[in-house]
């Protein structure tokens, strides 16, 4: 079941430049979904859109049947949808423990171990971590979130080879295995190889190109 | 993760940055209070001043058939506003006899003129208390014997020693004080005191005869009055000192004396005493004024200044803002995060103002109203207040002006630093505030 339907969703940037083109998507839980296309295109506005940060020009975009902006974007943002950023975006007077307390009341550490932190990891500063072990704590916050959709800006854009290798698996996991519906916004090829689903996005325009139902 | 546990943590590991922002609320804290504890320390000047100056105001009734009467004075002292203290004074001149009629002699050697009719004549002066006459507090005489006068009546007098020795009397004889005018009013008297001067009388060889020192007698009202105005049972007086509560009500205090009926007040003089008053308070009021201002000032640009500060403070949180926003955490609980921040500073700051404050309140405000209470000093010797002017400090009530820090202000600067704290955080936060979400986190990228 569609869990996030965009429908002729258009973004004119400014009054001025259309960035996004009478959009249609829609995605599921359990699946891994890439949108790829080049900079500028428009991939990130279109993850805001989803994600609530800001409202289209027209169209509409449902969560579970419901028109997000008449239920609140603040509401979707804190229950329904959950960010993962190419920066991090991490809280730098918190510890990664605290970071994702910031998201659940659960106890936290579980989560982080399971994303390869130690107890003393978890426990230090966040800034004093690596690039590899910040994006995992950005993601271990995502998760902890009772959000049902994770959307990732470029989540690999700042690592290396090896450990944006990880941080996929991690992403591919979290949709194959705690059945979350996880967008990823990218321009690596490699990152979109692994989606299930893969949206090209061309100037403004969606086209939907590779890998479905690789998984049914 | 509530907003107060994130703001707690952010005071406690941005050490820094919560010290500066402790450090000028602190110094906000501090200035504020000051200038309200001096304020306050100035009223309760004013307050003491107007106890310690004690204004006054006289009745000159020399010119009326029957001087200032007993009903007159019930009126006057029945008046709001008097503090109840007055005195009363009355002067004539008597030609002294001893108890069988024959005249007494005077001191003629060192007069300048001998007027007719007074050969055997001098200065009669009665008043409330003769202690109290300002021959005996300023002009020198002081007793030698017996006792002041310190009754209205009593039929008694005091004399100078020299023309006791003069006329072979003593303390207990009786004398015989006569109206010089020949209205055939005499009366016996007692002689309760004599008295000396400890100083040469500077008129010497300029006065006439009665005012010699030697030929002054003191005696009580109702002795003056029945000389004066022939009035047996009642005693009338020509002067009248009233002291009120507050000097700045002696305008309608003498208003109000002179709508008394019975009384030709249009043939009596009012005058009003309170310059010293009025000097020490135009003072003390500049000080207010200044203090004031100060105040003004300061809560304008601590407010300014601390917007300012907020303003970048939260411009650099723009990353965290976002973040926030996005994880579906309110404008609101946001702004309260940072808003809970600056009140964790302003309460210790605040605290701490209470030991700062009270410190330089005490040094700066002591200075200042030493100041003052020494303009106002200056101010008392040059108008020859010399009583005032000797131990200005005690008279003016100001050495126990203690500058501390009053409850209420401590009270008033607690809500308005906090209220400051509010108002320049929101407008600090404001444009941030306004923003879209995804305007925030593309300031981020």
């Amino acid at each position: 079941m569609n869990i996030i339907e965009v429908k002729n969703v258009g973004y004119v940037y400014n009054n001025k430049k259309k960035v996004l083109r009478s959009i249609n998507m829609s995605v599921e839980e359990g699946k891994m979904y890439a949108i790829l296309g080049p900079s500028g295109c428009g991939k990130t506005t279109l993850l805001s859109l989803i994600g609530g940060l800001d409202s289209p020009s027209n169209g509409q975009i449902l969560y579970d049947g419901q028109d997000i902006e008449k239920n609140g974007l603040s509401g979707h943002r804190k229950n329904h949808v959950a960010f993962i950023f190419q920066n991090y975006n991490l809280i730098d007077y918190l510890t990664p423990k605290e970071n994702v307390a910031l998201t659940s009341k659960l106890p936290t550490m579980p989560i982080l171990e399971r994303l390869g932190l130690t107890k003393e990891e978890a426990n230090r500063n966040v800034l004093k971590l690596s690039g590899g072990q910040q994006q995992r704590v950005a993601i271990a916050r995502a998760l902890a979130s009772e959000a049902k959709v994770l959307l990732a800006d470029e989540p690999t854009g700042n690592l290396d080879e090896d450990t944006a290798r990880d941080i996929t698996e991690i992403l591919k996991e979290s949709a194959h295995r705690m059945n979350k519906c996880v967008v990823v916004v990218t321009h690596s090829e490699a990152l979109a190889k692994e989606a299930d689903v893969v949206f090209r996005l061309k100037r403004g325009e969606l086209q939907i190109s590779k890998n479905q139902e690789r998984n049914d | 993760m509530n907003l107060w546990k994130r703001a707690f943590l952010y005071s406690v590991r941005k050490k820094g940055k919560t010290a500066t922002l402790l450090a000028f609320l602190l110094i906000m804290a501090t200035l504020i209070l000051t200038c309200l504890s001096i304020q306050s320390a100035t009223k309760t000047a004013t307050a003491n001043m107007k106890k310690a100056l004690l204004g006054y105001f006289t009745i000159n009734a020399r010119r009326l058939d029957m001087g200032i009467t007993e009903e007159t004075l019930d009126q006057i002292l029945d008046m709001e506003g008097l503090s109840g203290k007055y005195t009363l004074r009355s002067y004539s001149y008597a030609n002294y006899y001893d108890s069988d009629g024959t005249s007494l002699e005077i001191n003629t050697e060192d007069a300048a003129q001998i007027p007719e009719g007074y050969e055997h004549a001098g200065r009669l002066i009665a008043n409330s208390n003769s202690g109290e006459d300002s021959y005996f507090t300023e002009g020198g005489l002081e007793l030698a014997e017996g006792n002041a006068i310190t009754s209205e009546n009593g039929n008694e007098v005091l004399v100078h020693e020299k023309f006791a020795k003069r006329n072979g009397l003593f303390l207990g004889d009786t004398i015989l004080l006569g109206d010089p005018a020949k209205k055939n009013r005499t009366i016996p008297v007692t002689i309760v005191g004599i008295f000396t001067n400890t100083k040469e009388q500077d008129s010497i060889g300029m006065a006439p005869s009665y005012d010699l020192y030697d030929n002054i007698v003191f005696t009580n009202l109702s002795t003056a009055s029945y000389l004066l105005y022939g009035a047996e049972d009642k005693t009338n007086v020509q002067y009248g000192d009233f002291y009120v509560n507050d000097p700045d009500e002696l305008d309608r205090i003498i208003d109000e004396t002179k709508k008394i009926p019975g009384v030709e007040w249009e043939n009596c003089t009012l005058t009003r005493y309170d310059k010293d008053y009025q000097n020490a308070k135009e003072s003390l009021e500049g000080l207010q004024n200044i203090v004031f201002i100060a105040i003004a000032v300061v809560s304008v640009i601590c407010f300014l200044v601390l917007s300012l500060f907020l303003a970048l403070r939260i411009r650099r949180r723009i990353h965290e803002t976002g973040v926030y926003l996005a994880m579906g955490i309110s404008k609101c609980a946001v702004l309260l995060q940072y808003l809970a921040e600056v009140f964790f500073a302003a309460v210790i700051a605040l605290f701490l103002a209470y030991g700062t404050s009270s410190a330089i309140s005490d040094q700066i405000g002591n200075r200042l109203l030493s100041q003052v209470t020494t303009e106002t000093y200056e101010t008392i010797d040059l108008t020859q207040d010399t009583k005032a002017a000797e131990q200005p400090t005690k008279d003016l009530g100001l050495s126990e002006v203690i500058v501390h820090v009053p409850t209420q202000n401590y009270l008033t600067v607690w809500c308005s630093d906090l209220v400051l704290c509010l108002a320049s955080t929101a407008l600090a936060a404001y444009p941030i505030m306004k923003m879209k979400p995804k305007s925030i986190l593309s300031q981020m990228s």
